[in-house]
């Protein structure tokens, strides 16, 4: 019926899956069969056919020995009592034919007197013996009691009357008082005529005598029997009965057979007996031969039954043992499958973790036993390679980051523990992970589980809860917080912290005007600009609405320092913004305190700036102190930082264009340096001044610190530069010597990118050789990058300006590093130049620096140099060069002339003494 | 006093009941050749020799027993006394060990006199008599009362 196209197809997977289902099968089988409750069984089942075949086996080896021993027995018997039969029957025989003998020699009456006499009568006892007349009449008898008698009657007389011949006869047992068999013989007269019988009586109890129960038991059977099969004399334990009509087996056979007599079953045999008819009959009961043999076979039975017993129940016991165990078993398996399969298809990664023990009973490593396919996952490493492996080996110590520690605590005192942790192994980069160890006999387990997600959603809930969710900015509370931290940080180290308020003015138009979504562009775009303008340590924060404030740690309690940022910032926010396609533009007023100043705590710091702010509210676009004496400083440092921007604007743009009437505010002095031992004027120190219209001369210390601080120097700085290049420059023309010229650089020119490419651009649009400018740095300067300063110095020195480091000694120059700057000479500071006459520690560090500077191959100046005795003490001390009052105080560049000219003359009238 | 004629009467009672059991003489004595040097013999040791079981005095030298006529008083007395059978079980004793051939009963002789005088001849023999019988031919080895 099959379509051959498909049964082709459909075949081959069945003609596959049939065998190995079959093969399993069997296997199954097969390894049921190995268990010990099914194999012990089998086992003991074949033990005890064994046991029973054994067991039978000998019982019918047991009961044919019997029957056999039964069987020779009753041979023996009846050969022992043939033998005895036979010697009685001879016996009684030759009595009868002695009393033949003597009837005849003696005649009947005296015959047996005679045989008395002679001692041949047999014991009367036993054997009765007489003499019949030819009429029947007993004529003599021993003993003599029957005498007299007639026996005429008597079957064995009629027998011997009519029958001639030598046969004795023997009678059946007769009587009942006094019962006997009776043997004969006939006597014949001279004449050969019958002349009477002799006989010997023997009673039946005779034949029987040899009975012996020790030999034929109670139930055995001793007799003899006519062959007429009528019975003489039976005796069957002590019983003694005759006349019983018996069947005669065949001789010498022993048989088996139930008795006639009382039924009994015997072993039988027969011998017929020599002389007379007779036959000998003698049984052994088969119960008592074989009980011997039945009570061994009970035993063995017993034995076979017990020991079956026995068996059974070790199997049983061993087997319910056994088959619990296999339960056990298959329950642990089934335990473990099913935990395997949960552990599989867990999200955890799991890892169980054998204990390896320490020398010391600690916990020296751990072995990892198993995982699942969640931790392969989790490590990058197939099961395979980390089972069995050491967990020092896959987790090493620099990447455990106290796993191990807190895994070992677990197996030590077997307290789980979990933890979470950000792990950084090279499959999981920065993966945020929870792990639960678990104490387990002999280890622990730990389960894995990623939870970066979590984490990344703890965290947004965390930011949305700190932060302003339009800006991203940090909200109140957050604010509030670091404020606390920041208090707390400015108390411990003794700084101070800003505050301020900031609210746009303008804010409520745009955003009544334009609308919430174009309100909301701008503050995005005002707060990302504020936030540029801040330190990294800075927090920018959004208090809702217009409402921003900046938090400003560790400051030094200058209302200064801060004002610039404060600057930057109200200018970023003054920046027009475009918003819904439409430009827009707002400013801001800001409200600011400082702690401690202003408060300690931050509730009173918080409504002090909002009061501030109100206030600055009043004039818009400006920031107000919470002190008014401090706005008040700001005031006038503000004025003044104005003044500067605006001379230096006046300055640079007059160096342009002429037409601009006003002069320029700034003006270079120059400050002579000359060689100590010469007395040479080998070069000039350019310093700044300011001239204020209004204010008259003002110290370079009040401008120069503000205009570090606002970062004016900058451009102040290059404009220096120029100056003294161009002055430089411009005496060289005049055809005076050759002077080196110093220049100032403060820190932050120092810093500033371009300060290498504006002091190349001075020098190319001046036309001063390089080599006659130098550029006088400040230690701290270097110190701070020290890496950029020395790059910046090395290109400097390839370009041909020389360098030298001021002020030397009042920082904290390493030494070591001093050593791989280029520069050319080192500045002794003024403070210990002025007390060096008195002060032996300003000696030793002015000697100090000298013999560095030397060991160096610097020149060293001082300057400050003010009394004789200073220079005498510089000069004994091999100090190269100086500068100072005691030469010349900082002059105009048109005194420099003549200052050239006075020492050239002092030089070459010297020369000659 | 009393008890004296107590013992008195006893004795005449005995005497009368000897009396009564129709002959005078009812003791018997074990008897054997004065000849023999034999000084006496316990009533097992005379018993074992008249039931066949030993064929020697106790010193070794052969022994015939001799039997008075088979239902005699004699002969009734002295086995009830030596050997506590009765005349039946004697019957059988006997049946067996002839039957088996182990022995023959002692010969039997006609009275005490026959007896006292073929133990008399004979140191081998052994016989039992009425003491009335007895003679100084032979010596009495046991006495049964």
């Amino acid at each position: 019926m099959e379509t051959p196209v498909p049964s082709a197809s459909a075949r081959p997977p069945h003609a596959h899956s049939g065998p190995p289902r079959r093969r399993t099968t069997l296997a199954r089988w097969l390894g049921r069969g190995l268990e010990t409750y099914v194999s012990l069984p089998l086992f003991a089942l074949l033990l005890m056919a064994a046991l029973w075949t054994a067991a039978l086996h000998m019982i019918r080896a047991e009961e044919r020995a019997a029957h056999e021993a039964a069987q020779e027995a009753t041979r023996e018997l009846v050969d022992t009592y043939e033998a005895q039969m036979a010697r009685s029957l001879s016996g009684i025989d030759q009595t009868l034919r002695v009393l033949q003998y003597a009837v005849e020699t003696n005649g009947p009456n005296s015959a047996l007197d005679a045989m008395a006499v002679k001692g041949l009568l047999p014991p009367g006892l036993v054997f009765q013996v007489a003499i019949i007349g030819d009429s029947g009449r007993v004529l003599a008898s021993n003993p003599q009691t029957r005498r007299g008698g007639d026996v005429s009657r008597a079957d064995w007389f009629a027998w011997h009357r009519t029958r001639d011949g030598d046969i004795p006869y023997v009678s059946t047992t007769v009587g009942s008082k006094d019962p006997h068999v009776v043997f004969s013989r006939r006597i014949n007269d001279s004449d050969g005529l019958f002349a009477g019988v002799a006989t010997v009586a023997v009673d039946p109890a005779f034949f029987t005598s040899s009975y012996e129960r020790s030999r034929m038991g109670d139930r055995g059977l001793l007799g003899v029997a006519g062959t007429d099969g009528v019975t003489r004399a039976v005796r069957v334990g002590e019983d003694v009965s005759w006349n019983q009509r018996i069947v005669l087996a065949k001789d010498d056979k022993v048989q088996l057979s139930s008795s006639s007599i009382d039924g009994e079953l015997r072993y039988r045999s027969t011998r017929p007996l020599n002389g007379f008819p007779l036959v000998a009959v003698v049984g052994l009961s088969e119960t008592e031969q074989m009980a011997e043999f039945r009570a061994q076979r009970r035993a063995w039975l017993l034995g076979a039954s017990a020991g079956t017993a026995l068996l059974l129940l070790v199997v049983g016991l061993v087997s319910a043992w056994s088959w619990q165990l296999a339960k056990a078993r298959r329950r642990e398996r089934l335990a473990q499958e099913t935990y395997a399969a949960a552990s599989e298809a867990s999200l955890d990664a799991f890892f169980v973790l054998r204990t390896v023990p320490g020398p010391a009973g600690g916990v020296a490593d751990f072995l990892i036993e198993t995982t699942n396919t969640r931790a392969e996952q989790l490590t990058g490493m197939p099961k395979a390679r980390m089972e069995g492996k050491r967990l020092s080996v896959l987790l090493p110590t620099d990447l455990g980051l106290g796993i191990f520690e807190d895994l070992s605590s677990v197996a030590t005192d077997g307290v789980a523990r979990e933890a979470e942790w950000l792990a950084h192994m090279p499959p999981i980069e920065d993966r945020w992970l929870h792990r639960q160890v678990v104490p387990v006999e002999g280890g622990v387990v730990a389960i894995v589980r990623d939870i970066t997600e979590r984490k990344l959603a703890e965290q947004r809930i965390r930011h949305l809860a700190h932060h302003d969710d339009l800006t991203g900015l940090p909200n109140r509370s957050l604010l509030r917080d670091r404020l606390g931290q920041a208090i707390r940080d400015a108390e411990r180290k003794g700084t101070a912290v800003g505050l301020a308020f900031i609210d746009l003015d303008g804010f409520k138009l745009v955003n009544d005007g334009l609308g919430h979504n174009a309100g909301d562009e701008l503050l995005k775009v005002v707060g990302a600009r504020m936030g540029r303008c801040l330190r990294r340590n800075d927090t920018l924060a959004r208090f809702g609405g217009d409402e921003f404030v900046i938090l400003l740690p560790e400051l030094s309690g200058d209302p200064m320092a801060i004002t610039p940022l404060l600057e930057k910032v109200r200018q970023a926010v003054t920046e027009p913004v475009e918003v819904e396609g439409q430009e827009v533009q707002v400013s801001c007023s800001m409200g600011v305190v400082l702690y401690p100043r202003d408060g300690d705590d931050a509730n009173t710091l918080m409504m002090n700036a909002d009061a501030a702010m109100y206030r600055a509210k009043e004039n818009k676009n400006s920031f107000q102190f919470y002190a008014s004496e401090m706005n008040a400083s700001v005031e006038e440092k503000l004025v003044l930082l104005e003044g500067m921007r605006s001379a230096l604007e006046i300055c640079t743009g007059a160096g342009q264009d002429h037409a601009c009437g006003e002069a320029c505010q700034f003006h270079l002095l120059y400050q002579p340096k000359v060689d100590l031992r010469t007395g040479r004027l080998f070069g000039v120190e350019a310093l700044i001044r300011w001239k204020h219209p209004e204010h008259g001369l003002i110290s370079p210390l009040r401008f120069i610190g503000l205009a570090e601080e606002s970062g004016l120097i900058v451009p102040l700085g290059e404009w220096v530069v120029r100056q003294a290049c161009a002055q430089g420059q411009a005496w060289r023309a005049a055809g005076l010597p050759p002077l080196t010229i110093s220049v100032n650089v403060s820190a932050r020119q120092f810093e500033e990118k371009r300060l290498v490419e504006r002091i190349a651009d001075a020098l190319r649009d001046t036309g001063l050789p390089p080599e006659a400018l130098e550029v006088e740095v400040t230690e701290s300067s270097i110190m701070r990058d020290m890496a950029r300063a020395v790059d910046k110095m090395r290109e400097l020195k390839a370009m041909g300006v020389s360098l030298s480091i001021d002020d030397f000694g009042t920082g904290y120059s390493s030494l070591s590093a001093l050593k791989s700057f280029p520069i050319s000479r080192l500045k002794i500071d003024k403070s210990f130049v002025s007390d060096l006459a008195d002060s032996a520690d300003d000696q030793a560090i002015a000697m100090a620096v000298i013999s560095l500077g030397h060991k160096l191959n610097l020149r060293v100046i001082a300057e400050g140099v003010e009394t004789e005795q200073q220079r005498a003490f510089l000069r004994e001390n091999d100090c190269d060069e100086m500068q100072g009052y005691l030469f010349s105080r900082p002059v105009p560049p048109e005194q420099i002339a003549a200052l050239l000219a006075a020492t050239a003359d002092r030089a070459s009238s010297a020369e000659p003494a | 006093m009393v008890k004296h004629i107590r013992h008195l009467m006893a004795a005449a009672t005995l005497m009368l009941a000897q009396a009564a059991s129709g002959n005078a003489s009812a003791e018997l004595v074990v008897i054997v050749s004065a000849r023999n040097p034999l000084p006496a013999l316990s009533g097992d040791q005379v018993a074992a020799i008249f039931l066949g079981q030993a064929g020697r005095f106790p010193d070794g030298a052969e022994v015939v027993a001799l039997d008075q006529r088979l239902g005699s008083q004699e002969r009734n007395h002295f086995y009830s006394q030596v050997t506590g059978k009765t005349p039946a079980l004697l019957k059988a004793h006997w049946s067996k060990m002839v039957f088996t051939g182990r022995g023959q009963p002692p010969r039997e002789l006609a009275d005490s006199t026959t007896v006292r005088r073929m133990v008399a001849e004979n140191p081998s023999m052994i016989g039992y008599i009425d003491r009335s019988a007895l003679d100084p031919s032979v010596r009495p080895v046991l006495v049964l009362r």
